[in-house]
């Protein structure tokens, strides 16, 4: 009778007995030899009897002739084959989809020309059957085409209007004040979350527990220029030390020497793999009680160490104290804490993990988290890129010599006193908040849904762009100047000109005093431009439909119901240039 | 409902890295753990996730190493490197920005010009 190791090694010859036997070959059937196994042990313990078990576990596994061709593993040819063999090419493995960009803001559409009042319209032909039918039927239409003749031209029709303006805004509000209400909600539930998840995941040990085994390791780090610590699941916390070595302090729940960390020094890098952890690692605090298994890793990281030290772990890693060493943190789902730092480089990753970032001087920082929040406080750096897919980013204190970058898919940027040579932020959905920015060179603001409120901003060009979102800019000193919203509005106090464009949204303008060019447009908003009233300008207001209220002390060029060029005072320091589709235009320089 | 295969196929070598990184793991174990994330809705058929283990491995992603000989001979575990690990996060974070993007491109409602 032939055992289960029999009948899956005779299929299994059937394929790899065709194929020339290599190392590679010989271990692969090994691996798939012990998975069928596995699997026909599955089936048999459903009730399947060993022999139909073996041959459907080989049936599920999928081909492995097609495996052993992608492996590049080659067939035996018959001796009296006189053709070369041939090496199957292993196939180009497909491409990771491209991932769509955020898409550009919508360039506003041309301000189209007032209609025609509509013709009235003709009478119904009717079937000739009753012919009075039609003459009634002729009346009546001619009676209602009159009176929407009247109304297009009667005094009514402005009330409607507005009345149906008014409906739509108050719309739009609700519809924003419920996205709001929305993203603080979601905000809550994530809030929760993770608070409930940190509970769970709470691994590390202070005080109490005495570990039932530690493993210390010393490395003299003479010639040595990277570290690199792979961990998975434990916790690590990295410190400064005074001493010549680095020292690492595996401490552990159960006594078990296979859990001991090992290293390796090859080519100027020396490498610490972790030890064995249990196949399932269950870690559970019930009543203050911990069960499972607990681990905690130190590292003492020597202060005159100026290479590079990379540390890898999934369950958390916290820095704190280090200098001269450029540092690469990797987790999973552990947060990252990091303070205190002066070192070269700083770059960290991680999954779900939040950041934090305090009192850090470095020369650049790259840090990525995919659901994480990024907090920063108190950080200087030559170049700093921060990027969430769903995360929040709040920073404060932060000074960037060069370029400082900020993005966010879903999450809410808030920044507050920055200091930097060129700033981007870049938000798909959340709101984007600045408060006391000095920006040299230029300062790009971009959310999709988001609302940007950009207070006390200085740069030499700011462009300040939202799709669905408000703009608010308030003590905003910036020569160049670009907003733009779809259909979200613009609030500005403050200004010395700019372009200032919005689809369906209001614009609501503050000068401080005329310096630059001021261009206003929207399509279907009303437009409300504040100026002093020492003001001297030339003006070009258009719209469509609305009406137009021009400045005081006005010489008009161009005096029409719907268009109004001319120019205030004297000396004119820039111009201003309004245009509205739908909407009102208010210019008040008293 | 099943999921088609075309539609995971640039995602694979996420999914065994999310897999992993839960644990080191072994092949038929991983198909198991596949299938019992996606509810029963895909099943990664297991030559398959063999050519997604040597891509992995080759790129430094996870790290192989033979197990103790048991009655049906000898099993291979993979587990994540930091360089997986790495490479999960930047998947997860494409995955939400592919995610986000498409809804909103499936989903999302364009602006209507208003008429008076």
């Amino acid at each position: 009778m032939t055992t289960k190791r029999e009948r899956i090694d005779d299929l299994l010859e059937r394929v790899f007995g065709q194929y020339e036997v290599a190392a590679e070959s010989r271990e692969l059937r090994e691996e798939i030899a012990s998975n069928l196994s596995d699997a026909t042990a599955d089936l048999m313990a459903s009730g399947t009897d060993e022999a139909a078990a073996v041959a459907q576990a080989y049936a599920d596994f999928g081909s492995i002739e097609d495996l052993l061709a992608e492996l590049g593993v080659r067939k035996l040819t018959r001796p009296d084959d006189a053709a070369d063999v041939v090496i199957t090419a292993i196939p180009e493995l497909p491409d990771v989809p491209e991932i769509p960009a955020i898409p550009d803001i919508p360039e506003i559409p041309v301000i189209p020309d007032i209609p025609d009042a509509p013709a009235a319209p003709q009478a119904p032909k009717a079937p000739d059957v009753d012919i009075e039918a039609i003459r009634q039927a002729a009346h009546a239409a001619a009676v209602r085409a009159s009176q929407a003749a009247k109304l297009a031209q009667g005094p009514e029709i402005a009330a409607i209007k507005q009345a149906a303006k008014d409906a739509a805004a108050r719309a739009k509000e609700q519809a924003q004040a419920g996205a709001r209400e929305a993203r603080r909600d979601a905000d809550r539930i994530k809030a929760q979350a993770k608070a409930a998840a940190r509970e769970a995941k709470n691994t590390t040990w202070h005080d109490g527990n005495a570990p039932a085994r530690t493993n210390t390791i010393r490395v003299p780090l003479g010639d040595i220029a990277t570290v690199a610590l792979h961990y998975t699941d434990d916790p690590i916390i990295v410190r400064p030390t005074d001493g010549y070595e680095l020292v690492i302090t595996e401490e552990f729940s159960k006594d078990d020497p296979t859990l001991d960390g090992r290293g390796s020094l090859q080519d100027g890098v020396w490498t610490l793999r972790h030890g064995k952890r249990p196949r399932h690692l269950f870690r559970m605090m019930i009543n203050g009680q911990r069960l499972g298994f607990w681990s905690q890793i130190t590292v003492a990281v020597p202060t005159a160490f100026t290479g590079t030290l990379q540390v890898a772990s999934a369950a958390g890693i916290e820095v704190a104290g280090l200098q001269g060493a450029s540092l690469a943190l990797n987790t999973a789902a552990g947060d990252v804490s990091a303070s205190d730092l002066n070192v070269p480089t700083l770059e960290i990753v991680t999954s779900d993990g939040d950041v934090a970032l305090t009192q850090v001087k470095t020369g650049r920082i790259t840090a990525r988290s995919a659901a994480g929040d990024l907090a920063l406080h108190s950080v200087m750096a030559q170049q700093l890129h921060l990027t969430t897919a769903d995360g929040d980013v709040t920073a404060s204190t932060v000074t960037v010599a060069g370029t400082a970058a900020f993005t966010t898919a879903a999450g809410d940027l808030s920044l507050q006193t920055l200091r930097a040579d060129l700033l981007r932020l870049h938000s798909g959905d959340g709101d984007v908040t600045v408060q006391d920015a000095a920006i040299a060179q230029r300062a790009s603001v971009q959310s999709g849904a988001g609302d940007l409120s950009l207070n006390a901003l200085t740069t030499a060009d700011l462009s300040a762009k939202t799709a669905d979102g408000d703009v608010h800019l308030t003590g905003v000193v910036a020569p160049v100047l670009t907003a733009q919203s779809n259909a979200g509005d613009i609030h500005a106090t403050g200004v010395t000109g700019g372009t200032f464009t919005t689809a369906d949204g209001d614009l609501t303008l503050g000068v401080g005093a005329l310096t630059q060019d001021l261009t206003a447009t929207t399509n279907a908003g009303d437009v409300t431009v504040r100026l002093p009233q020492a003001a001297s300008f030339t003006f070009e207001l258009a719209t469509g439909d609305g009406h137009i209220h021009q400045p005081l002390g006005a010489t008009n060029t161009r005096h029409k119901h719907h268009h109004k060029d001319g120019q205030v005072g004297a000396q004119p320091t820039a111009a201003l240039t309004v245009r509205s589709g739908d909407g009102d235009i208010t210019i008040l320089n008293a | 409902m099943e999921l088609s295969k075309d539609m995971v196929r640039g995602y694979l070598s996420a999914i065994v890295l999310n897999v992993l990184v839960q644990g080191e793991s072994y092949g038929y174990q991983v198909t198991k753990d596949v299938r019992a994330l996606s509810g029963g809705a895909y099943t990664i058929n297991e030559a398959t996730l063999y050519t997604v283990f040597k891509r992995l491995e080759k790129a430094g992603a996870i790290a192989s190493h033979w197990g103790d000989e048991s009655q049906g001979g000898r099993r291979k575990y993979y587990a994540i490197t930091a360089a997986g690990l790495e490479q999960l996060a930047t998947e997860r974070a494409n995955w939400q920005l592919a995610r986000a993007t498409l809804d909103a491109l499936i989903n999302g409602g364009l602006i209507d010009d208003h008429e008076a």
